[in-house]
C-alpha cells in the first residue's frame, strides 16, 4: 500500500515530467514543424530525396525518378518514389519503408544497391520516418515505370555478401552525455543529409571508407571531385569557423566569396537553406567538431590551387 | 585606263590587307581571355568575400561598402562579354553549358548583374540595410555557378 507521501511524490513527478514533455515538445516546435507532414517535408529537404528522385535536368516529374547517376559500377537509374500503387511506393505498408530506409530491402526481399544511401538513412529515428512516409505519400503520384539499371554483369548477385561486409543497421543514438547541439547536428549530417556519401571516399568495393569520414574524393558524384569538408586547416575547412559554415549551409557563399555551385548548390536550394538556423548551426558544431584529416583531392599538389584561390 | 584599274586594285589589296591586318591584331587570344575572365570573376569574388565579413558583423569597414558593391556592379554589368565563344577549353571551370544553353545562361547571368545593380541602389538608400540584397546577391551567384560552372577540378 502506498503510503501518502510517495503518492504526493509521484504525482509531483508525474507533474514535472508533463512540465518537461511540455516544454521539450515547445523547443521541438521552435526547430523544425509539428506536425506530421510538416515534419516530413522537413525531413525530406534536410535528405534531399528529390535530388537524385527527380530528373529535373530532363524535365521528370516531381520525385518520378529516372535520374542517371553514372557510377563506377554502372549507371543506375533511380526509382519513383511518387505514391502512384503501381509505378511508385504507393502500395507500400509503413514496415516495407521502414525496411527500404533502414535495411536496405525491398518490399519484395531483394536488396537494394548502397547508390541508395539506406546505409545513412538507416541512422534515421522511427519517428522522422513515419513521417517522410506520410510526406511522401502526399505529393502528386506520376504513372511512371521505374527503368532498370545498367550495371557490370553478376552486380547483384554480389550485393548481399557486400551488405553483409559492409552494412550494419543502426538506431542513431549520441552519447548520453554529449551536447544536443553537437548531437542534433550528428543525427542530421549523418543520418539524414548524408554528407558523407559524397564528401567521404570509398573502397574498390564502393563502400565508404570510415577512417577518411568526410575527407574528400576525386570519384564523387558525376566522376566530379568533392571537396575535403574537415577541420585540416590546408586541406580542408579548417580556417573556416562555425558562422562561416553555418553561413554556407544557407547561401552557399564561401568566407572568401565564392558560391557554390554544381550539386552542392542543388543541395543548399532544395535542403539546407529550408532548415532552422539551429539545425544549421547544429550541423556545422558537427562537422567542426570531426577530427582533422589532411589530404588533398587534386589531381596532383601541382594543379590544386590553394583552397583560398578559385578558378572561373 | 589600265592605269586607273591597276591603281584600285592596289588600293583594294591594301584596304583589305589592312582590314586582315587589324583583325588579327584585335582579335584577343581565347587563353587571354580566359585569364581575363578568371581576374575578374576572382575580383568579384573578393569583393563579396570583404562584405560578407561586413555584412555580417565581423569586422566594422562601413566607408568600403560603397567601392565593394559599385565594384562588383560595374563588374557584372559586362559579365556575358567575359563568355565569347571560343573561349571554351583549357583552364577553365566554364562547363559546356554556357555556350551550348545561351538563353538560359544570359538570363542567369543578367540576373546576377541586376540583383547586383539592387545592392548599390539599396546601399544609396540606406547603407545601413544591404543585408537582404546582398543575400539576393548571393543567391543569383549561386544560380550560375549550379548549371554553368565546374564545381572543382
Amino acid at each position: 500500500m502506498l503510503s501518502p507521501v510517495t503518492s504526493a511524490r509521484r504525482r509531483l513527478i508525474a507533474a514535472v515530467g508533463v512540465v518537461l514533455g511540455w516544454l521539450s515538445a515547445g523547443l521541438a516546435a521552435e526547430s523544425q514543424p509539428d506536425d506530421l507532414l510538416g515534419r516530413g517535408e522537413y525531413l525530406f529537404r534536410a535528405a534531399g530525396c528529390g535530388n537524385c528522385h527527380t530528373d529535373t535536368d530532363n524535365g521528370g516529374e516531381f520525385l518520378a525518378g529516372g535520374y542517371a547517376l553514372d557510377t563506377p559500377f554502372g549507371t543506375f537509374y533511380s526509382p519513383n518514389i511518387t505514391p502512384h500503387s503501381e509505378y511508385g511506393i504507393g502500395a507500400w505498408s509503413e514496415q516495407d519503408f521502414m525496411r527500404a530506409m533502414k535495411a536496405g530491402v525491398a518490399p519484395d526481399g531483394t536488396d537494394y544497391f548502397p547508390v541508395f544511401p539506406y546505409t545513412s538513412y538507416t541512422g534515421l529515428t522511427h519517428g522522422d520516418l513515419r513521417a517522410l512516409k506520410a510526406y511522401l505519400f502526399s505529393v502528386p503520384p506520376v504513372a511512371a515505370p521505374n527503368r532498370r539499371h545498367d550495371t557490370l554483369p553478376g552486380l547483384r548477385r554480389g550485393l548481399w555478401l557486400w551488405k553483409l561486409l559492409f552494412f550494419t543497421p543502426k538506431v542513431a543514438k549520441a552519447p548520453p552525455d554529449a551536447d544536443p547541439a553537437w548531437a542534433r547536428g550528428a543525427y542530421l549530417a549523418t543520418a539524414a543529409v548524408h554528407c558523407g556519401e559524397c564528401h567521404t571516399p570509398r573502397n574498390r568495393l564502393g563502400a565508404m571508407i570510415d577512417s577518411l569520414y568526410l575527407a574528400g574524393t576525386r570519384d564523387g558524384p558525376e566522376g566530379k571531385s568533392v571537396p575535403n569538408i574537415t577541420p585540416d586547416r590546408t586541406t580542408g575547412i579548417g580556417r573556416w569557423d562555425h558562422d562561416d559554415l553555418t553561413f554556407y549551409l544557407k547561401t552557399g557563399g564561401t568566407p572568401d566569396g565564392d558560391y557554390a555551385g554544381g550539386l552542392m548548390a542543388e543541395v543548399i536550394d532544395n535542403g539546407l537553406k529550408h532548415l532552422t538556423q539551429a539545425d544549421r548551426a547544429a550541423i556545422a558544431t558537427f562537422v567542426l567538431s570531426l577530427p582533422a584529416i589532411e589530404r588533398r583531392v587534386a589531381e596532383s599538389p601541382e594543379t590544386r590551387k590553394p583552397r583560398d584561390e578559385f578558378e572561373y | 585606263m589600265s592605269h586607273t584599274v591597276t591603281q584600285s586594285w592596289i588600293r583594294i589589296v591594301w584596304v583589305a590587307g589592312a582590314l586582315v591586318w587589324g583583325a588579327v591584331a584585335t582579335a584577343a587570344e581565347p587563353e587571354d581571355i580566359i585569364k581575363y575572365r578568371q581576374s575578374v570573376m576572382k575580383s568579384v569574388g573578393g569583393h563579396m568575400g570583404a562584405l560578407t565579413q561586413i555584412v555580417r558583423g565581423k569586422v566594422e569597414y562601413p566607408d568600403d561598402v560603397q567601392y565593394h558593391v559599385e565594384s562588383i556592379a560595374r563588374s557584372m554589368k559586362t559579365v556575358l562579354s567575359l563568355f565569347p565563344v571560343d573561349s571554351d577549353f583549357g583552364e577553365t571551370r566554364a562547363l559546356e553549358s554556357v555556350w551550348s544553353k545561351p538563353d538560359d545562361f544570359k538570363k542567369v547571368a543578367e540576373a546576377a548583374a541586376i540583383a547586383a545593380g539592387d545592392l548599390v541602389q539599396a546601399y544609396s538608400k540606406s547603407s545601413a540595410d544591404i543585408g537582404e540584397k546582398f543575400e539576393a546577391l548571393g543567391e543569383a551567384c549561386k544560380a550560375c555557378h549550379k548549371d554553368f560552372r565546374e564545381e572543382d577540378k
